[in-house]
C-alpha cells in the first residue's frame, strides 16, 4: 500500500487482513461492504496523490475573507 | 397570533408593543401541542421553562430592553445542549440526564433575546438511522435527516426558526424534503462547543427559517453585522449552474433547476452553465476518508461501553472506519487544501454556484436520501442556502441550492433574497388535511 500505487482491490486486501486482526470472522464478513466503499475512496485519493513540495500543511485554515 | 408571521415580523411587532414574547411562546407551544402527534418534529418541550423563559423577556422588553431577536421562538436540534433539558441525540443511554450549560450558539441567541422551545428530533448521532419525524407534506415521505425534526418544524409552523447540524447534508437536504429556508453558513460562524460532534473539521451549525431575510436576521444578529440584503441588482448577479449535479439529479428536479436558472436569466441575471473545476469522485473521495475517521475517533469510547445501543447500521459504519490509515486521512486534508485553492480560483468569477440542493424531491420514509449535492459546501466550509422553488405534480417539493465562497454571507444572502423576488418560495402545507392522510 506505501511502496507502489495499489489498486482498489489491493486495499481492499489489506483492510480485511487488518479487520481479521480485531474482529471475529464472521463481522469481517459483515464489513466487507463498508470496507469497499473505504477502499474505493482510499484508491481515490491515491490517484490524486500531493508530492512533498506541493501544500505542505495538511491543516485546512478556513480564513474568513470575502471575495 | 398568525403563524404565519415571519421572524422579521415578530421582531418588529415585539418591539413597536403589539405582541410579547409570551404570546409568540403560547402561539407555538399550541401548534407543537396541536400537531406534534402526528408530525414528531420535537422529542423534549418543557412548557414551564418556555413559559418560564418568555415572562423574563416580557419582563425586559416592558422595560425598554431591545434585542435583536425579541419574539423568536427557536427549535434547537437535540445534539445541541440547551442547559435545563436533555440533549439525547437520539442515543437512548443519554436520556435523563440534562444538559448544565448552555451550547455557544444557544448563549449566543439567548444573549440577542431568543427564547428556545424545546428540541427536535435528530437521527441516532446525526449518522444514518431511523427518526420518527414526519415530512408534513406527505406523512409516507421522509423529511431527511438528520435535522430531519428541525426542518419538519418549520414547515409546520411550531416554530419560525430552527437549528440543525451538518457534516454530510443534514442541514440542507432537510430543509429541501421539508420545503423550508436552510442556510449552512461558512465553517466556524459560530463555535460548536456544547454540541455532540461528528467530524470536528467538517461540523457545521445551521438555521432553517421560512425566508431568506428570516435566517438572514438570526445570522446578522449573530455575527453583529446588519447589511441589507433587498438591494442585488439583477444585471449584476453571476451564477454558475452546475451540470455535474444536474446530470446527478432526477430528470424532474434537474427540469426544475433549468427552469429556475431560466427565468432568473430572463430578469437580468447572467447564468453560465458550466462543469465542476474538479472531479465529483475526488471531492466526494476527501469528505468521506475525513468524516469517516473523525466520526469513528469521536464514538470509539462510547462504542466500547454502548455498543448495543447502536443502530446495527451505524456501528458497523464505526467499526470499520475505525480501519482507515491515518496516512490516508493526511492525504485527503492536504487534498482538501489544494481543491480549495482550486475551487477559490473557479469561484471568483461568480456570485455563487447554483444547482439543485437534493438529487430528487423526497424520497420515500425508509430511506433519508441522497447527500451527496450537499457535500460540496460541506467539505470546503462554503456557506450554502437551499431554497424551497417549487412542488411537483404530487405536491412535494424541489429545492434549490445557492453555494458562495468562504466569509461571503452577505453578498450569498443578497443574491438568494433576489433570487426568492424572482421565484417566490413555496408555502407551506396543510396540515388539517394532513392529518386526514395519517
Amino acid at each position: 500500500m506505501f511502496l507502489e500505487r495499489p489498486t482498489t482491490e489491493s486495499i481492499e486486501q489489506a483492510l480485511v487482513a487488518q479487520a481479521e486482526q480485531v474482529y471475529p470472522a464472521a463481522r469481517v464478513e459483515e464489513l466487507r461492504g463498508r470496507i469497499h466503499h473505504l477502499a474505493t475512496m482510499m484508491s481515490e485519493i491515491d490517484r490524486h496523490r500531493l508530492n512533498l513540495r506541493e501544500l505542505p500543511d495538511p491543516n485546512f485554515v478556513y480564513e474568513r475573507s470575502g471575495k | 397570533m398568525s403563524l404565519d408571521l415571519t421572524a422579521v415580523d415578530l421582531v418588529e411587532l415585539v418591539h413597536e408593543g403589539s405582541l410579547v414574547p409570551s404570546e409568540v411562546a403560547t402561539a407555538y407551544l399550541d401548534q407543537i401541542t396541536a400537531h406534534d402527534d402526528v408530525i414528531q418534529a420535537f422529542v423534549t418541550v418543557d412548557s414551564d421553562l418556555v413559559q418560564t423563559e418568555a415572562a423574563w423577556r416580557d419582563q425586559q422588553v416592558s422595560s425598554g430592553v431591545r434585542l435583536p431577536l425579541d419574539g423568536i421562538a427557536v427549535g434547537v436540534k437535540d445534539n445541541v445542549d440547551v442547559a435545563g433539558l436533555p440533549t439525547i441525540g437520539g442515543f437512548e443511554p443519554f436520556r435523563g440526564t440534562n444538559a448544565t450549560q448552555d451550547a455557544a450558539i444557544i448563549k449566543a441567541l439567548r444573549s440577542l433575546g431568543a427564547i428556545i422551545l424545546g428540541k427536535t428530533h435528530t437521527t441516532p448521532f446525526a449518522m444514518n438511522g431511523p427518526v420518527p419525524t414526519k415530512n408534513p407534506w406527505n406523512l409516507r415521505k421522509s423529511p431527511a435527516a438528520s435535522s430531519s425534526g428541525s426542518g419538519a418544524a418549520i414547515a409546520a409552523k411550531m416554530a419560525p426558526i430552527t437549528i440543525g447540524t451538518q457534516t454530510g447534508g443534514s442541514t440542507l437536504r432537510p430543509a429541501a424534503f421539508n420545503g423550508v429556508v436552510g442556510f449552512k453558513p461558512t465553517y466556524g460562524w459560530v463555535s460548536m462547543e456544547g454540541v455532540i460532534p461528528v467530524s470536528w473539521t467538517i461540523d457545521h451549525l445551521g438555521l432553517y427559517g421560512s425566508s431568506v431575510a428570516d435566517v438572514a436576521l438570526v445570522y446578522h444578529a449573530m455575527c453583529d453585522t446588519q447589511p441589507e440584503i433587498r438591494n442585488a441588482e439583477a444585471d449584476g448577479i453571476k451564477l454558475a449552474l452546475i451540470t455535474d449535479f444536474l446530470e446527478m439529479s432526477s430528470p424532474e428536479v434537474a427540469d426544475h433547476l433549468r427552469s429556475v436558472a431560466e427565468r432568473l436569466a430572463a430578469e437580468g441575471a447572467t447564468i453560465i452553465e458550466t462543469s465542476l473545476p474538479e472531479p465529483f469522485a475526488h471531492l466526494f473521495a476527501i469528505h468521506q476518508l475525513i468524516v469517516s475517521s473523525e466520526r469513528a475517533a469521536v464514538h470509539q469510547d462510547n462504542l466500547a461501553h454502548f455498543a448495543e445501543h447502536y443502530v446495527p447500521a451505524a456501528r458497523m459504519v464505526l467499526e470499520a472506519d475505525a480501519l482507515i490509515p491515518s496516512l490516508y486521512v493526511t492525504q485527503a486534508r492536504r487534498q482538501r487544501h489544494a481543491m480549495a485553492e482550486s475551487y477559490r480560483d473557479f469561484m471568483q468569477s461568480f456570485d455563487g454556484l447554483i444547482f439543485p440542493t437534493a438529487t430528487t424531491v423526497p424520497c420515500d420514509r425508509e430511506q433519508t436520501g441522497d447527500f451527496r449535492l450537499q457535500v460540496l459546501g460541506t467539505t470546503l466550509g462554503l456557506p450554502a442556502l437551499s431554497l424551497p422553488t417549487g412542488l411537483n405534480a404530487e405536491q412535494l417539493p424541489f429545492a434549490t441550492q445557492v453555494v458562495g465562497w468562504r466569509g461571503n454571507e452577505a453578498r450569498l444572502l443578497q443574491v438568494a433574497e433576489w433570487i426568492t423576488s424572482v421565484v417566490p418560495l413555496i408555502g407551506k402545507p396543510d396540515l388539517e388535511k394532513l392529518r386526514s392522510t395519517a
